[in-house]
Protein backbone atom coordinates (compact mmCIF):
# COMPACT_ATOMS: atom_id res chain seq x y z
CA UNK A 1 0.00 0.00 0.00
CA UNK A 2 1.73 3.39 -0.65
CA UNK A 3 2.12 6.23 1.84
CA UNK A 4 2.37 9.07 0.70
CA UNK A 5 5.58 11.44 1.48
CA UNK A 6 3.63 14.29 3.09
CA UNK A 7 2.10 11.28 5.55
CA UNK A 8 5.89 10.24 6.33
CA UNK A 9 7.01 13.73 7.04
CA UNK A 10 3.88 14.90 9.37
CA UNK A 11 5.17 12.04 11.36
CA UNK A 12 8.22 14.00 11.84
CA UNK A 13 6.53 17.23 12.17
CA UNK A 14 8.19 19.26 15.09
CA UNK A 15 10.71 16.22 15.93
CA UNK A 16 14.21 16.19 15.05
CA UNK A 17 15.28 15.23 11.98
CA UNK A 18 18.76 14.31 10.05
CA UNK A 19 19.11 15.99 6.54
CA UNK A 20 21.50 14.56 3.99
CA UNK A 21 21.94 16.97 1.08
CA UNK A 22 23.03 15.79 -2.21
CA UNK A 23 26.32 17.31 -1.87
CA UNK A 24 26.88 15.27 1.15
CA UNK A 25 26.38 17.66 3.52
CA UNK A 26 24.34 16.84 6.84
CA UNK A 27 22.05 18.71 8.89
CA UNK A 28 20.32 18.21 12.46
CA UNK A 29 17.16 20.26 13.54
CA UNK A 30 13.56 20.51 14.45
CA UNK A 31 11.35 20.19 11.11
CA UNK A 32 8.55 22.71 11.35
CA UNK A 33 7.23 22.60 8.07
CA UNK A 34 7.39 21.25 4.16
CA UNK A 35 5.67 22.32 1.27
CA UNK A 36 4.66 20.46 -1.80
CA UNK A 37 7.99 20.75 -3.07
CA UNK A 38 9.75 19.23 -0.44
CA UNK A 39 11.05 22.65 0.78
CA UNK A 40 11.58 22.66 4.61
CA UNK A 41 12.13 24.33 7.53
CA UNK A 42 13.53 23.76 10.56
CA UNK A 43 15.19 25.55 13.68
CA UNK A 44 17.40 24.88 16.03
CA UNK A 45 19.85 23.71 13.33
CA UNK A 46 23.72 22.43 13.80
CA UNK A 47 25.60 21.84 10.46
CA UNK A 48 27.56 18.68 11.11
CA UNK A 49 29.36 18.80 8.03
CA UNK A 50 30.37 16.72 4.74
CA UNK A 51 29.05 12.82 6.02
CA UNK A 52 28.62 14.01 9.56
CA UNK A 53 31.89 14.31 10.34
CA UNK A 54 31.48 17.40 12.90
CA UNK A 55 28.62 15.44 14.85
CA UNK A 56 28.63 17.98 17.17
CA UNK A 57 27.95 20.19 14.89
CA UNK A 58 27.85 24.32 14.44
CA UNK A 59 24.94 26.09 15.60
CA UNK A 60 23.57 27.92 12.62
CA UNK A 61 19.86 28.57 14.23
CA UNK A 62 17.18 28.83 11.68
CA UNK A 63 17.22 27.26 8.08
CA UNK A 64 14.90 26.76 4.93
CA UNK A 65 16.74 23.73 2.86
CA UNK A 66 15.23 23.56 -0.70
CA UNK A 67 13.59 19.79 -1.53
CA UNK A 68 15.63 20.28 -4.50
CA UNK A 69 18.79 19.88 -2.94
CA UNK A 70 17.67 17.12 0.08
CA UNK A 71 18.84 13.51 -0.86
CA UNK A 72 17.57 12.11 2.65
CA UNK A 73 15.16 12.97 5.60
CA UNK A 74 16.04 10.53 8.69
CA UNK A 75 14.22 10.86 12.10
CA UNK A 76 17.40 11.50 13.88
CA UNK A 77 16.12 8.46 16.36
CA UNK A 78 16.66 6.32 13.51
CA UNK A 79 20.40 8.01 12.62
CA UNK A 80 22.91 6.00 14.59
CA UNK A 81 21.44 3.37 11.40
CA UNK A 82 22.44 5.18 9.11
CA UNK A 83 25.47 6.28 10.44
CA UNK A 84 26.36 2.59 10.73
CA UNK A 85 25.66 1.77 7.46
CA UNK A 86 26.90 4.52 5.85
CA UNK A 87 30.26 3.54 7.50
CA UNK A 88 30.28 0.15 6.40
CA UNK A 89 29.42 1.04 3.00
CA UNK A 90 32.04 3.31 3.06
CA UNK A 91 34.66 0.05 2.73
CA UNK A 92 32.97 -2.13 1.18
CA UNK A 93 33.62 -2.90 -2.78
CA UNK A 94 29.87 -3.42 -4.77
CA UNK A 95 30.32 -5.76 -7.25
CA UNK A 96 26.86 -5.77 -9.05
CA UNK A 97 25.24 -9.36 -8.77
CA UNK A 98 24.25 -9.34 -12.78
CA UNK A 99 28.14 -9.71 -13.35
CA UNK A 100 28.22 -12.94 -11.01
CA UNK A 101 25.28 -14.46 -13.54
CA UNK A 102 26.82 -13.43 -16.82
CA UNK A 103 30.26 -14.80 -15.07
CA UNK A 104 28.65 -18.55 -14.58
CA UNK A 105 26.81 -18.30 -17.74
CA UNK A 106 30.17 -17.99 -19.85
CA UNK A 107 32.15 -20.22 -17.60
CA UNK A 108 29.25 -22.92 -18.42
CA UNK A 109 29.18 -22.86 -21.90
CA UNK A 110 32.72 -22.35 -22.25
CA UNK A 111 34.11 -25.20 -20.02
CA UNK A 112 31.43 -27.62 -21.54
CA UNK A 113 32.88 -26.47 -24.96
CA UNK A 114 36.51 -25.62 -24.49
CA UNK A 115 39.14 -28.22 -22.94
CA UNK A 116 41.60 -26.67 -20.47
CA UNK A 117 45.41 -26.02 -22.06
CA UNK A 118 46.18 -27.76 -19.01
CA UNK A 119 44.41 -31.12 -19.39
CA UNK A 120 44.77 -31.27 -23.30
CA UNK A 121 48.99 -31.35 -21.94
CA UNK A 122 48.24 -33.71 -19.74
CA UNK A 123 46.23 -36.04 -22.36
CA UNK A 124 49.43 -35.14 -24.91
CA UNK A 125 51.65 -36.41 -21.91
CA UNK A 126 49.56 -39.25 -21.27
CA UNK A 127 49.39 -40.60 -25.38
CA UNK A 128 53.65 -40.28 -25.25
CA UNK A 129 53.58 -42.73 -22.08
CA UNK A 130 51.10 -44.84 -23.10
CA UNK A 131 52.44 -48.47 -24.27
CA UNK A 132 48.73 -50.10 -23.99
CA UNK A 133 47.56 -50.07 -28.73
CA UNK A 134 44.16 -49.93 -26.96
CA UNK A 135 44.73 -47.24 -24.57
CA UNK A 136 46.93 -45.39 -27.31
CA UNK A 137 43.80 -45.11 -29.71
CA UNK A 138 41.10 -43.96 -26.80
CA UNK A 139 43.40 -40.89 -25.89
CA UNK A 140 44.08 -40.07 -29.58
CA UNK A 141 40.65 -39.83 -30.05
CA UNK A 142 39.98 -37.80 -26.09
CA UNK A 143 42.43 -35.35 -27.91
CA UNK A 144 40.34 -35.20 -31.60
CA UNK A 145 36.86 -35.26 -29.34
CA UNK A 146 38.58 -32.04 -28.15
CA UNK A 147 39.05 -29.93 -30.62
CA UNK A 148 35.43 -31.12 -32.42
CA UNK A 149 33.95 -29.91 -29.57
CA UNK A 150 35.97 -26.65 -29.64
CA UNK A 151 35.84 -25.91 -33.06
CA UNK A 152 32.16 -27.17 -33.91
CA UNK A 153 30.63 -26.05 -30.62
CA UNK A 154 29.26 -29.18 -29.89
CA UNK A 155 29.89 -30.15 -26.01
CA UNK A 156 33.08 -32.11 -24.91
CA UNK A 157 30.40 -34.68 -23.59
CA UNK A 158 27.08 -35.20 -23.73
CA UNK A 159 26.48 -35.60 -19.68
CA UNK A 160 27.08 -31.87 -19.15
CA UNK A 161 26.74 -32.32 -15.29
CA UNK A 162 25.41 -30.51 -12.05
CA UNK A 163 26.94 -26.99 -11.92
CA UNK A 164 29.38 -26.70 -9.02
CA UNK A 165 29.67 -22.78 -7.49
CA UNK A 166 32.30 -22.19 -5.01
CA UNK A 167 32.45 -18.64 -3.56
CA UNK A 168 35.46 -17.16 -1.90
CA UNK A 169 33.80 -14.06 -1.15
CA UNK A 170 35.86 -11.27 0.51
CA UNK A 171 34.04 -9.62 3.95
CA UNK A 172 34.85 -6.35 2.37
CA UNK A 173 32.59 -7.18 -0.75
CA UNK A 174 28.77 -6.11 -0.95
CA UNK A 175 25.92 -6.80 -4.38
CA UNK A 176 24.10 -3.82 -5.40
CA UNK A 177 21.46 -6.22 -4.29
CA UNK A 178 20.05 -9.14 -2.36
CA UNK A 179 20.01 -12.91 -3.95
CA UNK A 180 23.79 -14.16 -4.51
CA UNK A 181 22.50 -17.67 -5.22
CA UNK A 182 19.42 -17.00 -7.14
CA UNK A 183 21.92 -14.78 -9.53
CA UNK A 184 24.14 -17.97 -9.31
CA UNK A 185 21.31 -20.54 -10.54
CA UNK A 186 20.47 -17.49 -13.45
CA UNK A 187 23.61 -17.77 -15.12
CA UNK A 188 23.21 -21.54 -14.40
CA UNK A 189 19.98 -21.44 -16.29
CA UNK A 190 21.05 -19.13 -19.01
CA UNK A 191 24.23 -21.11 -19.60
CA UNK A 192 22.60 -24.27 -19.83
CA UNK A 193 19.92 -22.61 -22.03
CA UNK A 194 21.73 -21.04 -24.25
CA UNK A 195 24.99 -23.01 -24.94
CA UNK A 196 22.22 -26.08 -26.00
CA UNK A 197 23.91 -28.19 -22.76
CA UNK A 198 21.80 -30.86 -20.99
CA UNK A 199 19.86 -30.32 -18.16
CA UNK A 200 20.62 -33.25 -16.18
CA UNK A 201 19.03 -32.13 -12.87
CA UNK A 202 16.26 -34.83 -11.41
CA UNK A 203 13.71 -32.64 -9.42
CA UNK A 204 13.07 -35.14 -6.67
CA UNK A 205 15.93 -38.08 -5.60
CA UNK A 206 12.97 -40.44 -5.17
CA UNK A 207 10.58 -38.94 -7.62
CA UNK A 208 12.97 -38.10 -10.14
CA UNK A 209 11.20 -35.41 -12.72
CA UNK A 210 13.57 -32.81 -14.29
CA UNK A 211 13.78 -28.59 -13.12
CA UNK A 212 14.24 -28.22 -16.47
CA UNK A 213 16.86 -25.53 -16.43
CA UNK A 214 19.94 -27.59 -14.66
CA UNK A 215 19.44 -25.26 -11.31
CA UNK A 216 19.79 -25.76 -8.71
CA UNK A 217 23.58 -25.26 -8.45
CA UNK A 218 25.57 -27.06 -5.47
CA UNK A 219 26.89 -23.74 -4.10
CA UNK A 220 29.57 -23.51 -1.48
CA UNK A 221 30.02 -19.95 0.15
CA UNK A 222 33.27 -19.06 2.36
CA UNK A 223 33.78 -15.51 3.51
CA UNK A 224 37.82 -14.62 2.87
CA UNK A 225 39.22 -11.71 4.19
CA UNK A 226 39.60 -8.28 2.31
CA UNK A 227 37.77 -7.47 -0.87
CA UNK A 228 37.83 -9.80 -3.86
CA UNK A 229 35.50 -11.91 -5.33
CA UNK A 230 36.43 -15.16 -6.71
CA UNK A 231 33.78 -17.83 -8.29
CA UNK A 232 35.14 -21.36 -8.98
CA UNK A 233 32.71 -23.25 -11.44
CA UNK A 234 32.37 -26.72 -12.80
CA UNK A 235 30.34 -28.82 -14.58
CA UNK A 236 30.80 -32.22 -13.00
CA UNK A 237 29.76 -35.10 -14.47
CA UNK A 238 27.74 -38.12 -12.71
CA UNK A 239 29.71 -41.00 -14.28
CA UNK A 240 32.75 -40.01 -12.13
CA UNK A 241 30.37 -38.56 -8.95
CA UNK A 242 28.89 -41.54 -8.75
CA UNK A 243 32.31 -43.37 -8.24
CA UNK A 244 33.61 -41.15 -5.99
CA UNK A 245 33.65 -42.25 -1.72
CA UNK A 246 34.40 -41.26 1.60
CA UNK A 247 35.76 -43.41 5.04
CA UNK A 248 36.34 -42.32 7.99
CA UNK A 249 39.69 -43.77 9.19
CA UNK A 250 40.58 -44.16 13.04
CA UNK A 251 44.19 -41.90 13.00
CA UNK A 252 45.90 -45.70 13.83
CA UNK A 253 45.55 -46.01 10.12
CA UNK A 254 47.61 -43.08 9.06
CA UNK A 255 48.90 -42.42 5.46
CA UNK A 256 48.45 -46.39 4.72
CA UNK A 257 45.59 -46.30 5.31
CA UNK A 258 44.19 -43.21 3.01
CA UNK A 259 46.52 -44.85 0.21
CA UNK A 260 44.51 -48.14 0.81
CA UNK A 261 41.24 -46.34 -0.04
CA UNK A 262 42.39 -44.10 -2.42
CA UNK A 263 43.68 -47.16 -4.40
CA UNK A 264 40.28 -48.96 -3.47
CA UNK A 265 37.99 -46.92 -4.51
CA UNK A 266 39.72 -46.39 -8.01
CA UNK A 267 40.04 -50.02 -8.43
CA UNK A 268 36.89 -50.56 -7.50
CA UNK A 269 35.49 -47.62 -10.01
CA UNK A 270 37.54 -49.14 -12.79
CA UNK A 271 35.82 -48.05 -16.25
CA UNK A 272 33.18 -46.13 -15.14
CA UNK A 273 34.61 -42.41 -14.00
CA UNK A 274 35.53 -42.17 -17.64
CA UNK A 275 39.47 -42.42 -17.00
CA UNK A 276 41.69 -40.97 -17.52
CA UNK A 277 40.57 -38.21 -15.05
CA UNK A 278 41.49 -36.40 -12.08
CA UNK A 279 41.39 -37.53 -8.34
CA UNK A 280 40.48 -34.67 -5.68
CA UNK A 281 41.29 -36.13 -1.81
CA UNK A 282 40.06 -34.75 1.15
CA UNK A 283 41.63 -35.66 4.23
CA UNK A 284 40.95 -33.92 7.67
CA UNK A 285 38.10 -31.78 8.35
CA UNK A 286 34.91 -33.69 9.67
CA UNK A 287 31.97 -36.02 7.63
CA UNK A 288 31.03 -32.81 5.42
CA UNK A 289 34.40 -30.55 4.80
CA UNK A 290 36.52 -33.72 4.02
CA UNK A 291 34.07 -33.75 1.11
CA UNK A 292 33.99 -30.29 0.01
CA UNK A 293 37.58 -30.38 0.32
CA UNK A 294 38.16 -33.03 -2.33
CA UNK A 295 35.91 -31.40 -4.26
CA UNK A 296 37.36 -28.10 -4.27
CA UNK A 297 40.69 -30.03 -4.65
CA UNK A 298 39.77 -30.61 -8.50
CA UNK A 299 39.83 -26.84 -9.30
CA UNK A 300 43.86 -26.99 -9.00
CA UNK A 301 45.74 -26.76 -12.13
CA UNK A 302 46.56 -30.48 -13.71
CA UNK A 303 50.31 -30.76 -12.78
CA UNK A 304 50.07 -28.06 -9.90
CA UNK A 305 51.19 -29.63 -6.49
CA UNK A 306 50.03 -29.21 -2.70
CA UNK A 307 52.06 -26.15 -1.82
CA UNK A 308 53.18 -28.16 1.71
CA UNK A 309 56.29 -30.48 0.24
CA UNK A 310 54.64 -33.10 2.92
CA UNK A 311 51.75 -33.15 0.85
CA UNK A 312 53.03 -32.80 -2.34
CA UNK A 313 55.23 -35.85 -1.96
CA UNK A 314 52.40 -37.67 -1.01
CA UNK A 315 50.81 -36.78 -4.07
CA UNK A 316 53.08 -37.91 -6.34
CA UNK A 317 53.59 -41.26 -4.84
CA UNK A 318 49.47 -41.51 -4.86
CA UNK A 319 49.78 -40.43 -8.46
CA UNK A 320 52.57 -43.67 -9.34
CA UNK A 321 50.55 -46.52 -7.12
CA UNK A 322 47.00 -45.70 -8.83
CA UNK A 323 48.47 -45.34 -12.37
CA UNK A 324 50.25 -48.47 -11.44
CA UNK A 325 46.90 -50.11 -11.17
CA UNK A 326 46.91 -50.63 -14.91
CA UNK A 327 42.63 -49.60 -15.39
CA UNK A 328 44.32 -47.53 -17.78
CA UNK A 329 42.23 -45.02 -20.60
CA UNK A 330 38.47 -46.29 -20.64
CA UNK A 331 39.45 -48.92 -18.12
CA UNK A 332 40.45 -50.67 -20.68
CA UNK A 333 44.16 -51.71 -19.45
CA UNK A 334 47.33 -49.00 -19.76
CA UNK A 335 49.26 -47.18 -17.54
CA UNK A 336 46.83 -44.13 -18.22
CA UNK A 337 44.40 -44.12 -14.93
CA UNK A 338 44.76 -40.93 -13.68
CA UNK A 339 45.52 -37.84 -15.37
CA UNK A 340 46.95 -36.30 -11.87
CA UNK A 341 45.95 -36.52 -8.20
CA UNK A 342 45.32 -32.87 -5.89
CA UNK A 343 45.18 -33.33 -1.74
CA UNK A 344 43.54 -30.96 0.14
CA UNK A 345 44.28 -31.48 4.01
CA UNK A 346 42.83 -29.54 7.58
CA UNK A 347 42.64 -29.87 10.88
CA UNK A 348 40.53 -32.77 12.21
CA UNK A 349 39.13 -33.75 15.95
CA UNK A 350 41.86 -36.30 17.77
CA UNK A 351 39.81 -39.27 17.05
CA UNK A 352 38.91 -39.11 13.59
CA UNK A 353 40.70 -39.02 10.35
CA UNK A 354 38.52 -38.33 7.63
CA UNK A 355 39.62 -39.07 3.95
CA UNK A 356 37.17 -38.24 0.82
CA UNK A 357 38.14 -39.75 -2.96
CA UNK A 358 36.47 -37.31 -5.28
CA UNK A 359 36.69 -38.52 -8.68
CA UNK A 360 36.60 -36.47 -12.55
CA UNK A 361 36.82 -37.94 -15.79
CA UNK A 362 38.82 -36.69 -18.41
CA UNK A 363 36.36 -33.55 -19.84
CA UNK A 364 37.39 -32.21 -16.25
CA UNK A 365 35.25 -29.10 -16.46
CA UNK A 366 36.96 -26.60 -13.89
CA UNK A 367 37.03 -22.59 -14.76
CA UNK A 368 37.53 -19.71 -11.96
CA UNK A 369 37.04 -15.98 -12.21
CA UNK A 370 37.81 -12.93 -10.00
CA UNK A 371 35.36 -10.39 -10.35
CA UNK B 1 38.88 -52.75 -37.25
CA UNK B 2 35.89 -54.95 -38.29
CA UNK B 3 33.25 -53.19 -40.11
CA UNK B 4 29.74 -54.05 -38.71
CA UNK B 5 26.52 -53.45 -40.18
CA UNK B 6 23.04 -53.35 -38.13
CA UNK B 7 21.12 -55.90 -37.82
CA UNK B 8 23.65 -57.79 -36.72
CA UNK B 9 23.45 -61.67 -38.05
CA UNK B 10 24.02 -64.50 -35.78
CA UNK B 11 27.12 -64.88 -37.53
CA UNK B 12 29.03 -61.82 -37.27
CA UNK B 13 28.51 -61.76 -33.49
CA UNK B 14 29.81 -65.00 -33.28
CA UNK B 15 33.13 -63.72 -35.03
CA UNK B 16 33.99 -61.27 -32.01
CA UNK B 17 35.83 -61.38 -29.26
CA UNK B 18 36.48 -58.88 -26.66
CA UNK B 19 39.02 -56.09 -27.14
CA UNK B 20 38.29 -56.17 -31.20
CA UNK B 21 38.22 -52.59 -32.49
CA UNK B 22 34.87 -52.05 -34.59
CA UNK B 23 32.90 -49.55 -36.56
CA UNK B 24 29.21 -50.01 -36.99
CA UNK B 25 27.30 -48.55 -39.53
CA UNK B 26 23.04 -48.61 -39.64
CA UNK B 27 20.80 -48.57 -37.39
CA UNK B 28 21.00 -47.94 -33.84
CA UNK B 29 18.20 -47.30 -30.78
CA UNK B 30 19.23 -44.59 -28.57
CA UNK B 31 17.70 -45.44 -24.91
CA UNK B 32 18.57 -45.06 -21.03
CA UNK B 33 17.31 -45.36 -17.64
CA UNK B 34 13.18 -44.07 -18.24
CA UNK B 35 13.14 -45.56 -21.94
CA UNK B 36 14.34 -49.05 -20.53
CA UNK B 37 11.91 -48.82 -17.43
CA UNK B 38 9.39 -48.16 -19.88
CA UNK B 39 10.16 -50.89 -22.53
CA UNK B 40 10.35 -53.55 -19.67
CA UNK B 41 6.66 -52.29 -17.96
CA UNK B 42 5.25 -52.37 -21.59
CA UNK B 43 6.41 -56.62 -21.72
CA UNK B 44 5.32 -57.04 -17.99
CA UNK B 45 1.95 -55.86 -18.95
CA UNK B 46 1.35 -57.73 -21.96
CA UNK B 47 1.82 -55.24 -24.35
CA UNK B 48 4.20 -55.03 -27.11
CA UNK B 49 7.32 -53.24 -27.55
CA UNK B 50 7.36 -50.16 -29.56
CA UNK B 51 9.99 -51.08 -32.08
CA UNK B 52 10.94 -54.61 -32.82
CA UNK B 53 13.97 -55.32 -31.40
CA UNK B 54 15.59 -58.70 -32.76
CA UNK B 55 19.19 -58.28 -34.05
CA UNK B 56 18.95 -54.17 -33.22
CA UNK B 57 21.52 -52.91 -31.33
CA UNK B 58 20.76 -50.03 -28.07
CA UNK B 59 22.89 -47.51 -27.48
CA UNK B 60 22.66 -46.07 -24.19
CA UNK B 61 22.85 -42.46 -24.71
CA UNK B 62 20.98 -39.17 -24.02
CA UNK B 63 22.30 -36.53 -26.14
CA UNK B 64 22.57 -32.24 -25.68
CA UNK B 65 19.80 -30.32 -27.58
CA UNK B 66 21.29 -29.68 -30.92
CA UNK B 67 21.82 -26.55 -32.18
CA UNK B 68 20.45 -25.59 -35.02
CA UNK B 69 21.39 -27.20 -38.42
CA UNK B 70 22.59 -30.26 -36.91
CA UNK B 71 20.99 -33.59 -35.90
CA UNK B 72 22.19 -33.81 -32.25
CA UNK B 73 24.45 -32.62 -29.76
CA UNK B 74 27.15 -34.32 -27.65
CA UNK B 75 26.58 -37.71 -28.01
CA UNK B 76 28.16 -40.12 -26.00
CA UNK B 77 27.70 -43.05 -24.19
CA UNK B 78 25.98 -43.11 -20.56
CA UNK B 79 27.55 -45.62 -17.73
CA UNK B 80 25.53 -49.23 -19.20
CA UNK B 81 25.57 -51.09 -15.51
CA UNK B 82 22.67 -49.07 -14.42
CA UNK B 83 20.84 -50.90 -17.56
CA UNK B 84 21.43 -53.98 -16.12
CA UNK B 85 17.98 -54.79 -14.39
CA UNK B 86 16.27 -54.66 -17.67
CA UNK B 87 18.59 -56.01 -20.08
CA UNK B 88 18.43 -59.62 -19.22
CA UNK B 89 14.81 -59.34 -20.39
CA UNK B 90 15.18 -56.80 -23.85
CA UNK B 91 17.85 -59.97 -24.36
CA UNK B 92 14.55 -62.50 -24.25
CA UNK B 93 13.19 -60.11 -27.06
CA UNK B 94 15.69 -60.73 -29.52
CA UNK B 95 18.05 -57.42 -28.62
CA UNK B 96 21.64 -58.20 -30.32
CA UNK B 97 23.55 -55.68 -28.95
CA UNK B 98 24.15 -52.85 -26.88
CA UNK B 99 26.69 -49.85 -26.86
CA UNK B 100 27.72 -48.01 -23.55
CA UNK B 101 30.77 -47.98 -21.26
CA UNK B 102 31.85 -49.70 -18.20
CA UNK B 103 31.64 -53.15 -16.39
CA UNK B 104 28.37 -55.36 -17.38
CA UNK B 105 27.20 -57.19 -14.36
CA UNK B 106 27.90 -61.00 -14.16
CA UNK B 107 23.89 -61.56 -14.44
CA UNK B 108 24.08 -59.61 -17.52
CA UNK B 109 27.26 -61.21 -19.00
CA UNK B 110 26.25 -64.92 -18.25
CA UNK B 111 22.63 -63.78 -20.24
CA UNK B 112 24.75 -62.14 -23.22
CA UNK B 113 26.51 -65.85 -23.72
CA UNK B 114 22.90 -67.40 -23.86
CA UNK B 115 21.87 -65.62 -26.57
CA UNK B 116 24.80 -64.93 -28.57
CA UNK B 117 24.90 -61.07 -27.94
CA UNK B 118 27.36 -58.46 -27.91
CA UNK B 119 28.32 -55.55 -25.53
CA UNK B 120 30.07 -52.86 -26.63
CA UNK B 121 31.90 -50.09 -25.06
CA UNK B 122 32.08 -46.68 -26.62
CA UNK B 123 34.41 -44.00 -25.56
CA UNK B 124 33.01 -42.20 -22.49
CA UNK B 125 33.02 -38.89 -22.66
CA UNK B 126 33.79 -38.66 -26.38
CA UNK B 127 30.30 -36.52 -27.05
CA UNK B 128 31.13 -34.60 -29.99
CA UNK B 129 33.59 -37.06 -31.51
CA UNK B 130 30.54 -39.44 -31.55
CA UNK B 131 27.63 -36.92 -32.59
CA UNK B 132 29.79 -36.06 -36.01
CA UNK B 133 29.21 -40.45 -36.88
CA UNK B 134 25.44 -40.04 -36.11
CA UNK B 135 24.05 -39.20 -39.86
CA UNK B 136 19.69 -38.76 -39.04
CA UNK B 137 18.32 -39.19 -35.76
CA UNK B 138 14.24 -39.27 -35.01
CA UNK B 139 12.17 -40.24 -31.99
CA UNK B 140 10.93 -43.89 -32.60
CA UNK B 141 8.69 -44.22 -29.34
CA UNK B 142 7.76 -42.37 -25.96
CA UNK B 143 8.13 -38.65 -27.08
CA UNK B 144 6.73 -38.20 -23.66
CA UNK B 145 10.18 -39.09 -21.69
CA UNK B 146 11.72 -35.61 -23.52
CA UNK B 147 15.12 -36.22 -23.39
CA UNK B 148 14.92 -39.91 -22.77
CA UNK B 149 13.02 -40.48 -25.30
CA UNK B 150 13.50 -44.05 -27.73
CA UNK B 151 15.52 -42.51 -30.61
CA UNK B 152 16.04 -44.12 -34.21
CA UNK B 153 19.58 -43.12 -35.13
CA UNK B 154 21.51 -43.96 -38.73
CA UNK B 155 25.03 -44.19 -37.58
CA UNK B 156 28.18 -44.41 -40.02
CA UNK B 157 31.14 -46.56 -39.10
CA UNK B 158 30.52 -45.39 -35.22
CA UNK B 159 33.88 -46.37 -32.84
CA UNK B 160 33.65 -49.21 -30.26
CA UNK B 161 35.52 -51.86 -28.61
CA UNK B 162 33.37 -55.30 -28.29
CA UNK B 163 33.85 -55.43 -24.09
CA UNK B 164 31.56 -58.56 -23.97
CA UNK B 165 31.73 -60.94 -26.56
CA UNK B 166 29.01 -64.03 -27.05
CA UNK B 167 31.07 -66.63 -25.26
CA UNK B 168 31.01 -64.01 -22.45
CA UNK B 169 34.65 -62.81 -22.65
CA UNK B 170 34.81 -59.64 -20.73
CA UNK B 171 37.74 -56.69 -21.72
CA UNK B 172 37.50 -55.16 -18.41
CA UNK B 173 38.05 -58.95 -16.26
CA UNK B 174 41.41 -59.23 -18.00
CA UNK B 175 42.66 -56.29 -16.68
CA UNK B 176 44.88 -56.41 -13.26
CA UNK B 177 42.78 -59.01 -11.80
Amino acid sequence: MAIKPEKLLNKSLNKKVRIVLRNGMEYRGILRGFDEFMNLTLEGVRLLGPEGEGEDGQDIGSLMIKGYDTMLIIPERRAEFFILSRTILATMRTVELQRVSDSIKEMAVEACHDARGDLLEALKGALEDEDSPLGRDILEKLLENAEIAASERIPYCQDTGTAVVFVELGEEVAFDRPGLVEAINEGVRQGYQEGYLRKSMAADPLRRGNTGDNTPAAVHIEVVPGDRLKILFAAKGSGSENMSALRMLPPSAGWEGVKEFVLETVEKAGPNPCPPGVLGVGLGGNFETCAILAKKALYRGIGRRNPDPFYAGKELELLEAVNGLGIGPQGMGGRTTVLDIHIEARPCHIGSLPVAVNMDCHAHRFREVEL
Amino acid sequence: MKHLRTPLTDEAVAELRAGDRVAISGILYAARDATHRAMVEALEGGEELPVDLRGQVIYYMGPTPARPGRVLGAAGPTTASRMDPYTPRLLDEGLKGMIGKGRRGPEVVEAIAEHGAVYFAAIGGAGALLSGRIKKAEVAAYPDLGPEALLRLEVEEFPAVVAVDSKGGDVYSRIHR
